[in-house]
């Protein structure tokens, strides 16, 4: 997995290339504390690159969101391929997260 | 006569041993040409089981085996696993199912559960000669 972060505006844009699995899941987790920790918490995950994800991989996108809610910031998740968007409908995480199709829509 | 192409893996307890998962069916996906949804599937329904036996179902801190098999045939593929884990039934573990109540609230092992239920067209369990024998099929 491969994490890079830009900044557009206030939001800070993380994206993420390759799987996020039970093996690497806690190297989102550090680079998201380190964000949440400096009070960043408008958040827009961008998954254009994303090939797969698991359970632990959507836990740790749960426990981000419910922290930066009670901050009172925002975490979007934009570009999910349609494999990926199938496991968060399976999941009904589709309908907790501020899904966007594109950064753009999500910018807007 | 139905011919049918089989891989097997077997892997030990260890969590960082889930990249060999990986690796298993990216190969059997390539070589019978699944497809990169099915791939994804699979791999993703043995992720949850594996870690799930390899996090909950040993009480002692001992090397085990866990063993994969993976079955083609024309229209589906099977997917046996095998372990010595303690006694553990998928099919009658807490789901939850996609419905309205708030996913945040949801225990969130059940997740790894519901992805089985969900992904894959059909789901056996058995315990025999204390192994757990969990039968999977995807048809493709």
């Amino acid at each position: 997995m491969n994490i890079t972060e830009s900044k557009a505006g206030e939001i800070n844009i993380v994206s993420i290339e390759g799987r996020l699995d039970t093996t690497n899941y806690g190297e989102l987790e550090h680079h998201l504390s380190s964000l949440t920790d400096n009070d960043e918490v408008q958040i827009l995950l961008d998954l254009s690159q994303l090939e797969y994800i698991s359970s632990s991989g959507l836990r740790i996108l749960l426990m981000f969101l419910k922290k930066i809610k009670a901050a009172e910031g925002r975490f979007m998740l934009c570009s999910m391929s349609n494999d990926i968007k199938e496991i968060f409908e399976i999941s009904g995480f589709i309908n907790i997260f501020e899904i966007f199709d594109d950064q753009e829509a999500a910018l807007k | 006569m139905l011919t049918m192409d089989k891989k097997e893996l077997t892997i030990v307890n260890d969590i960082a041993r889930l990249r060999e998962l990986q690796a298993f069916v990216e190969e059997a996906a390539d070589a019978w040409e699944l497809s990169m949804k099915v791939s994804m599937n699979i791999n993703l329904v043995l992720e949850e089981i594996i870690s799930n036996i390899i996090f909950y179902g040993y009480e002692d801190d001992s090397v085990h085996e866990i063993r994969i098999d993976l079955m083609k045939a024309d229209d589906e593929v099977k997917i046996i696993i095998t372990d010595d884990a303690a006694i553990f039934d998928i099919l009658a573990a807490e789901d939850f199912a996609g419905n309205e109540k708030a996913a945040e609230d949801r225990k969130i092992g059940g997740l790894g559960i519901h992805f089985v239920k969900t992904l894959m067209d059909k789901v056996e369990y058995r315990r025999e000669n204390e192994q757990n024998i969990l039968s999977l099929i995807k048809k493709i």
